[in-house]
């Protein structure tokens, strides 16, 4: 074998991957292992039999690293820790750098801590594991890492994605070993009451780096100085979400991720600064070393950093040898270390992201220059030739990659080779001429400013080109996420494209394999992405709402978009979900009424999402939340209509859409005196099924509905008003409306609602069922018009409920 | 350059067309799917039995206590009202008398004006 580490990570990985779907118990395992040892030492003559036994044997361990990771003993945290928040005191040691968020008037610091002891109640525990830490303060709170802290607050196992396509912050944080999630409000809640002993040499470095973070902050401003700093020291949470789309969909966010381009930069300059210094030779290599971990310290231990700085250790150490690296042994040896240390890393975007993009360039470009017939050594005079060949590279990283990028961001990107052309080479001068003014900025702010303007045209520069290639027609588009089986007949049609003439495969006989990949792909969305059923979700958006409806035939229509502000909805939630489920374009968006919580988070969509046409209740009035919602429409040129009682949407002919209130035009001025009473109530009839959402209607606009009561039956009903107990008329409302099923549109936890919530209780009395958002997470309805099911992304227990 | 023989060509060929085919059929769904609905305006009352009794009027001078509750605007309590007033001072003559109900100003007046009757 010509790399033995990649064949032996290869099947490390295996072993991974077996863990996670089978247990065996641990004994089995070790004991096979110790025969195989045995059996290597043995033959240790015999190639074939040495060989196999050493890759059964990294499979085995990949597997028993798996089991050891997630099997904790019963002391650990995690056994300690309910779905259900609980008030406790955890002492612990500060293990990360804290991240600080700036929001209006709060202060977000969040870290992570080793856990010694709980209290809870007066009982007393000695434990183990890791938590992850939210403080929200006014003022900032001074923690740094290697502190013994006490730590007052609630404790609760990470929230899950509640929503399809949402992010998912349980198995974010199971990634990195951490299984609970802490709240403390105010400093209060906080106490230090030690340092680690052994945690000076990190202090000192993350000291370094606040200081390193503070000098780009006075020499470059807003979107240049995160720039930077997501360059140079790692840090990401200042950047902008639309400056980090811009880079996502040039395929360049690669950039801003701390990965080998950065780290080889960075050893280089080191390097050749050392050499220039005449340095002695061993010293030289051993210097920088040093300096490289300190670096990967300094800038947080991210798997791609890991990664790169493992390699350029290994090349260093082999230069050393004098002798010539494999970068498959060197990708093996890298991953086989961060796995180790981390098995969970394997299923890390970051890893996943850096390794491929490694071995994309290195294989992919081999195999085309092999099949162009240019030799990769072969010293090109021709500028245009050398041009070529990095177009080539370019090339080869972007069609390796795009299967991840699409998976993790819903962006396939055509420019991606381009950009990256112009943008790399730029990100090689930033980078040097970066970490010289900030050295320089130590030494003296003055002599700082002066270089940091270089980078600072640079980082223009950076920001104009992607912009460049982001506003090009078509430069990228949104994609459904892929399925893994997906993913993985790519890399399979792949491999057999690029090695057609080791499979003794004609070129003809290549591009069929394509062909006939591309005709499956393309058929398979034919048949089976047809929307051919009525569906209907409720998303969770906390206190709320925001219901998709997917009419059969294709059309869609979102009915409000939740809240916006800090925790905007229609950004991180719907944008996601609708992205997940390949829709770029809405046909309607109703919003009931102009509350936050109901129109909040239409700018978030806009931005991502095409509007063809807003469907509101005519209120006209002036308040911020609606200046801003007819701004938008205006300046997007939406078509905006305005419905109340006897309007009908047709749909199709077999489904109608009736709406119900308010009564007029402008019914806040003439009817009722409560915004929330001129929602829009709509009556969804689609053949046997029939939806009714209620929006925020209160007592007046209810009494007003039950006149109409032969329209108001209905089989599923979205409780008004998030389930608050407001009306008089509620009961009698809910007698002709006769559900089977009731969703409310709420926040919050099992045994708050079922203690005090009135209306939730009286139809459960009454034997309707009844769904919360808060309990279940996003419920979906799918009805084909006979029959319907209901679907609740938390509950795996009961997922479907034939009806 | 590719030394392609006939039947390979043939064989690219259909492939080609047919993946052309199904991404119009797609490219032509998804076009379809894009239409606006038909928004057209019926009556709801004008169906009989939607509306049921909501469209006679509720007579304030014989209305019980739960037929008052229905009007808009009128709770329990001022529906009382209504009736405490009546009793005591007589039937209303006109329907402009029901402001003289404490409780029953210009807006709320006019929201049920058009639903009662003295008669």
């Amino acid at each position: 074998m010509k790399s033995p580490l990649a064949g032996i990570a290869v099947l490390f990985c295996c072993g991974i991957l077996m863990g996670k779907y089978i247990s065996i118990p641990f004994f089995y395992i070790w004991f096979f292992l110790f025969f195989l040892v045995l059996i290597a030492i043995f033959f240790r003559d015999k190639r074939l039999i040495l060989d196999l036994s050493i890759l059964t044997i990294a499979f085995l361990l990949g597997f028993a690293s798996w089991q050891n990771f997630t099997h904790k003993n019963t002391r650990h945290i995690k056994h300690l820790i309910r779905k259900s928040p609980i008030y406790c005191t955890l002492t612990g040691e500060l293990r990360s750098d804290p991240v600080i968020k700036k929001y209006d008037k709060l202060q977000r610091t969040s870290f992570i801590i080793n856990v010694k002891s709980i209290k809870r109640r007066g009982d007393f525990f000695k434990t183990e594991g890791f938590v992850y830490v939210i403080l929200t303060d006014k003022k900032p709170i001074n923690v740094e890492y290697g502190d013994i802290l006490n730590l007052k607050g609630i404790l609760s196992v990470p929230p899950e994605s509640t929503n399809p396509g949402g992010f998912n912050l349980k198995e974010h944080l199971f990634k990195s070993d951490i299984y609970g999630v802490l709240k403390v409000k105010g400093n209060l809640g906080i106490e230090r009451t030690g340092i680690v002993r052994q945690s000076y040499f990190i202090r000192a470095i993350y000291r370094l780096r606040h200081r390193l973070s503070e000098l780009i902050e006075i020499n470059l401003k807003g979107d240049y100085a995160s720039i930077l700093k997501a360059m140079l020291l790692g840090e990401r949470q200042d950047i902008p979400s639309y400056l980090n789309d811009l880079f996502i969909r040039t395929g360049t966010i690669h950039i801003l991720a701390i990965s080998g381009l950065h780290v080889g930069i960075f050893a280089f300059l080191v390097f050749v600064f050392l050499k220039t210094a005449r340095i002695p030779r061993l010293t030289r290599y051993i210097l920088t070393a040093v300096i490289l971990v300190c670096y990967a310290i300094l800038t947080g231990l991210k798997p791609p950093i890991m990664r790169a700085t493992i390699m350029s250790l290994a090349i260093l150490f082999a230069l050393v040898l004098r002798r010539a690296p494999n970068t498959y042994n060197l990708l093996g040896l890298a991953a086989l270390i961060i796995l180790f240390v981390n098995p969970c890393q394997l299923f890390e975007a970051g890893f996943q992201l850096s390794f491929i993009a490694v071995i994309s360039t290195v294989y992919i470009s081999e195999k085309i220059f092999s099949m162009l017939k240019i030799s990769y050594k072969e010293n090109a005079s021709h500028i245009f030739n050398k041009f070529f060949k990095i177009l080539i590279v370019s090339f080869s990283a972007w069609i390796g990659t795009s299967p991840f990028l699409v998976y993790y961001f819903n962006i396939f990107s055509f420019v991606t080779a381009f950009a990256n052309l112009l943008v790399i080479p730029l990100l090689g001068v930033i980078v040097a001429s970066g970490i010289t003014f900030v050295i320089l900025s130590i030494i003296n702010l003055k002599l700082g400013f002066i270089f940091s303007q270089v980078t600072y045209i640079m980082l223009i520069l950076l920001k104009l080109i992607v912009e460049f290639f982001e506003r090009l027609p078509f430069s990228y588009i949104y994609l459904k996420t892929p399925s893994v089986i997906g993913i993985i007949g790519y890399y399979v049609v792949l491999l057999i494209v690029l090695n057609y003439k080791r499979l003794n495969l004609r070129v003809a006989q290549a591009i069929v394999v394509m062909l006939v990949a591309l005709n499956i792909f393309v058929y398979k969305t034919l048949i089976f992405d047809r929307a051919d059923k009525l569906k209907i979700t409720f998303l969770d958006v906390g206190d709320g709402d925001s219901i998709f409806i997917q009419f059969p035939g294709g059309s869609n229509m979102l009915v409000d978009a939740g809240c916006g502000g800090v925790s905007d909805v229609g950004r991180f939630t719907i944008v996601p979900f609708l992205l997940h489920n390949g829709i770029t374009s809405l046909n309607y968006v109703l919003l009931t009424h102009p509350h936050d919580d109901h129109i909040g988070g239409l700018k978030g969509i806009t931005e991502y999402i095409k509007i063809r046409n807003i469907l509101d209740n005519g209120f006209e009035e002036e308040t911020p939340v609606f200046r801003e919602y007819r701004r938008i429409s205006r300046e997007k040129g939406i078509k905006t209509i305005s419905l109340y009682r006897g309007f009908r949407i047709d749909v199709n002919k077999d489904l109608g859409v009736y709406i119900l209130n308010p009564p007029t035009l402008d019914s806040i001025n003439k009817v009722y005196s409560n915004i929330n009473d001129t929602s829009i109530v709509l009556k969804l009839l689609y053949k046997d099924f029939s939806l009714l959402l209620c929006a925020d209607i209160e007592d007046e606009a209810m009494r007003d509905l039950i006149r109409y009561r032969n329209f108001l039956e209905a089989d599923v009903i979205k409780v008004p008003h998030h389930g608050n107990r407001s009306s008089f008329a509620w009961s009698q409302f809910l007698k002709e409306v006769a559900p089977k099923f009731a969703i409310v549109s709420k926040a919050g936890f099992e045994d708050d609602i079922t203690e005090s919530n009135n209306v939730i209780n009286e139809m459960r009395l009454m034997g309707i069922k009844v769904y919360t958002t808060g309990i279940t997470g996003a419920i979906t309805i799918a009805a084909d018009g006979k029959s319907y099911l209901i679907k609740k992304i938390l509950d795996r227990l009961d997922k479907y409920e034939f009806l | 350059m590719l030394n392609l023989s006939k039947s390979e060509k043939y064989v690219i060929l259909f492939l080609s067309i047919s993946a052309l085919l199904g991404m119009g059929i797609i490219r032509i769904r998804n076009y379809a799917s894009n239409r606006d609905f038909k928004i057209s305006q019926i009556d709801l009352s004008d169906n009989k039995d939607t509306l049921g009794e909501s469209d006679e009027k509720i007579n304030i001078n014989t209305g019980s206590l739960e037929e008052l509750c229905k009007l808009p605007k009128i709770g329990p309590k001022l529906a009382q009202r209504i009736i405490e007033h009546r009793n005591q001072y007589g039937p209303y003559r006109r329907i402009e008398d029901i402001r003289n109900v404490k409780g029953i100003g210009e807006v709320k007046y006019n929201t049920i004006e058009k639903l009662i009757s003295v008669e």
